[in-house]
């Protein structure tokens, strides 16, 4: 039934194939010296939606002009220009209409210009689904991106909120900063390893 | 042939991305991003917000907008304030440098402690576990939740209270409102002496749990003829914006609760010409000038504390400052003052 | 005693001031290929070579770059190299494909090769950026390499192929992703715990 492929899709993406735990793409936001919960959610959800609008243009890109034409080679050029192309007409609509939002936006876009994390996203979405052995069609696109963008989300949430704890703690010198939030990504990467088999005929049926 | 329609729809592709770069910049990028990018250059890429805004970037923006002032930079010198009037042509506010101090002295080696803690080591936590673990409820837990908001980096924890190194403080207030107990404070620069204990209690009770605590003996006030020092809930309040050094004050204190910044204070020096009158040693706060009635009398210069006094009162002009702070009127007119 | 002092400044170069080992910066997405040696080979020269070949085309077209959108350009200049490294790499199947196809483009947008190119092409000479290259992307390597080593010993015991050890009993779980975690961290926490001591004998 589509409808279980597409909920297996979406556990899979956020549990199995987490992007930063399983995947390793997109680490760097999540090793700032950030201790704020509320940030790193704003961070998350915004990373989503342009996750979101772009891999849906790229999915248009890739079966409409790509491939009629057989230059799939170059789909990497292509998704990285569309990703700068969204990130400016998002610039520029927010500035138009919601000029207050627009200065804190204009931090967060700066940094997250080059993130690997929605890179990762679309050329992810531009592989054989898993569970279909065929090409994406749109709407696992779009259901692979959101919930690849919640993924990303919840494993920020977490790193953050590791770092929080860490705040205060006496971690010995050679450890600090950079080697201790490896580390303790490691094991919540480890604890993460036990959804790796799940059996999905037991969780949907068939 | 194969070749061309890469190459035709890498071209298509660039031009769109030029197209929309071309209209972002033009809502984005406006025409004063040259001065933006000039102030911004000038101030301290440290982001910590006093300003009222979140990025250095930010008040450089609403500094060229005509939104805030410069004088709202605190930690930047008053150098970079004239920098800007030379870019931007807009007034110039002179502020007066402060400094942050703690007023605490109770290290451990002279403060009591009520109990051992072992527990996260950060001051308001510590508070909650009984008021903290010194004896005088009123002190420096030496935790350092002060350190962990400094940007500048000029708080460290020495002997178990915090101090602030007055080269590196840039008087910005960060640590004024993270201390749990209140007891960081901004002071003039210029002004080197302050009071280093601030127990609310008095007498003995005090000496019980820190042998610099202040026990509101009132010697600093009666030490200081001017009136600069008020006696307000058992703690010298110190009025900065009398012309006061309070040198006196602070060297008169007996439980030594004063904290003085200039490690090597300026020395007074008999010269010859003196004819024994005796009239300095009446004078000197310390006791520091000790001789024989009629014969040349010595300063012993461990007790000075070039406060002056002496010199104003010798009748011969037969005493010298040496040394170079020179805070009284007439030691700067003096002939003998030495730099 | 010159050639003491050569060696200590060699180390000093690759180690210890090296954004790599001092802060982790753009290992990220490449640590995900270190479960074996081989693979670590492969992923590290590939970010070698991409590293040179863009660093080599940008210090030949400052000139012409505009300042204003000179990330744009960095950007799409490191897309062309990597689509060249995909075909190539492709073409002699030395990478399953689902690995092939999203790690090496994502070299496009790898911190440590940005950052750098940033600060080149404000340099004046045209090949100033070989020393600095050399020196930071040996360290990479070296880092890759150390982390592949440890990870494919420990859940295998075997290195490159080649059974060291012949026991059953492993610690597997250093060939899953959080074995890269662990890896990185105690690498970086020991070769920090060097720096500190060799800053502390110097003073």
């Amino acid at each position: 039934m589509k409808i279980t492929m597409l909920l297996q899709l979406s556990i899979a993406s956020i549990l199995i194939n987490n992007l930063v735990f399983s995947r390793l793409i997109g680490l760097c936001p999540c090793f700032g010296k950030n201790t704020k919960l509320l940030k790193s959610l704003k961070i998350g959800l915004f990373v989503t939606c342009i996750m979101f609008i772009s891999s849906v243009a790229c999915w248009f890109l890739k079966s409409y002009i790509l491939i009629p034409l057989s230059i799939e080679y170059m789909q990497t050029i292509t998704f990285v220009v569309t990703l700068i192309i969204t990130y400016l007409i998002i610039e520029i609509i927010v500035y138009n209409f919601w000029k207050k939002t627009h200065e804190k936006l204009s931090i967060y876009l700066k940094s997250l210009t080059t993130n690997c994390a929605i890179l990762g996203v679309l050329l992810i979405n531009s592989q054989i689904n898993p569970f279909t052995n065929q090409p994406f069609s749109l709407l696992e696109n779009m259901v692979s991106s959101i919930s690849n963008g919640i993924g990303f989300t919840i494993a920020l949430l977490l790193i953050t909120g590791v770092q929080k704890r860490l705040q205060f703690s006496q971690i010995p010198k050679p450890l600090q900063n950079i080697p201790v939030a490896f580390l303790s990504a490691g094991l919540i990467s480890m604890v993460l390893l036990g959804f790796s088999n799940i059996n999905f005929s037991m969780l949907f049926g068939g | 042939m194969g070749i061309l329609i890469p190459v035709i729809f890498l071209s298509i592709l660039s031009l769109i991305l030029g197209i929309f770069y071309y209209l972002a910049s033009k809502t984005i990028f406006i025409s004063l991003e040259e001065n933006i990018n000039k102030i911004n250059n000038l101030l301290p890429q440290t982001n910590c917000g006093v300003c009222g805004y979140n990025s250095c970037y930010l008040f450089a923006k609403a500094l060229v907008e005509g939104k805030s002032k410069p004088s709202k930079c605190i930690p930047a010198d008053n150098s970079f304030i004239h920098e800007i009037y030379e870019t931007i042509k807009i007034p110039v506010e002179i502020k007066e440098p402060m400094i942050a101090v703690v007023h605490c002295k109770g290290d451990s080696n002279n403060s009591k402690k009520r109990f051992e803690y072992i527990g996260i080591s950060n001051c308001h936590a510590a508070i909650l576990a009984g008021n903290g673990f010194k004896a005088c409820e009123y002190g420096c837990l030496g935790l350092g939740s002060c350190v962990s908001v400094c940007k500048f980096d000029a708080i460290a924890i020495k002997n178990g209270i915090a101090y602030i190194d007055p080269e590196k403080c840039t008087g910005c207030g960060l640590c004024v409102k993270e201390c749990p107990r209140g007891l960081i404070s901004l002071i003039p620069k210029v002004h080197k002496i302050y009071l280093a204990c601030s127990n609310h209690d008095r007498g003995n009770k005090v000496k019980n749990y820190c042998s610099f605590g202040c026990t509101a003996c009132t010697l600093c006030v009666k030490a200081t003829p001017s009136g600069a020092i008020s006696m307000i809930d058992n703690l010298p309040v110190l009025d900065y914006s009398s012309g006061d050094n309070f040198v006196v004050a602070a060297y008169s204190c007996p439980s030594k609760s004063f904290n003085d910044l200039i490690k090597f204070r300026p020395k007074a020096n008999i010269d010859i010409k003196c004819d024994g009158c005796s009239q300095c040693i009446s004078s000197c706060p310390t006791h520091a000038i000790y001789g024989e009635k009629g014969r040349r009398h010595y300063v012993n210069k461990e007790k000075c504390i070039g406060c002056g006094l002496c010199l104003n009162i010798c009748p011969v002009h037969a005493i010298a400052i040496w040394g170079g702070l020179g805070y009284s009127k007439d030691i700067r007119r003096n002939k003998n003052f030495r730099y | 005693m010159v050639k003491k002092m050569k060696l200590n400044e060699l180390e000093e170069k690759i180690i210890s001031k090296n954004p790599v080992f001092i802060a982790g910066i753009g290992i990220c997405p490449s640590l995900a290929l270190t479960s074996t040696i081989k693979e670590a080979f492969i992923i590290g020269l590939s970010v070698f070579t991409i590293y040179f070949l863009s660093s080599l085309a940008i210090s030949l077209f400052k000139k012409f770059i505009p300042s204003r959108v000179r990330l744009i350009c960095h950007l799409m200049i490191i897309a062309c190299f990597t689509t060249v490294f995909e075909i190539f790499l492709g073409s002699n199947s030395i990478l399953p494909p689902e690995k092939l196809n999203i790690y090496i483009p994502i070299i496009a947008f790898n911190c440590l090769i940005l950052q750098k190119l940033n600060f080149y092409s404000t340099q004046s000479k045209i090949f100033s950026f070989l020393p600095d290259f050399i020196y930071t992307g040996s360290g990479f390597f070296i880092l890759l390499l150390i982390c592949a080593f440890i990870r494919e010993f420990l859940s295998y015991y075997q290195i490159l192929g080649i059974k060291i050890l012949s026991s059953n009993q492993t610690i597997l779980f250093f060939s899953h992703p959080c074995g890269a975690f662990l890896s990185a961290g105690i690498v970086l926490g020991i070769i920090n715990f060097l720096i500190l001591r060799k800053n502390k004998r110097q003073l």
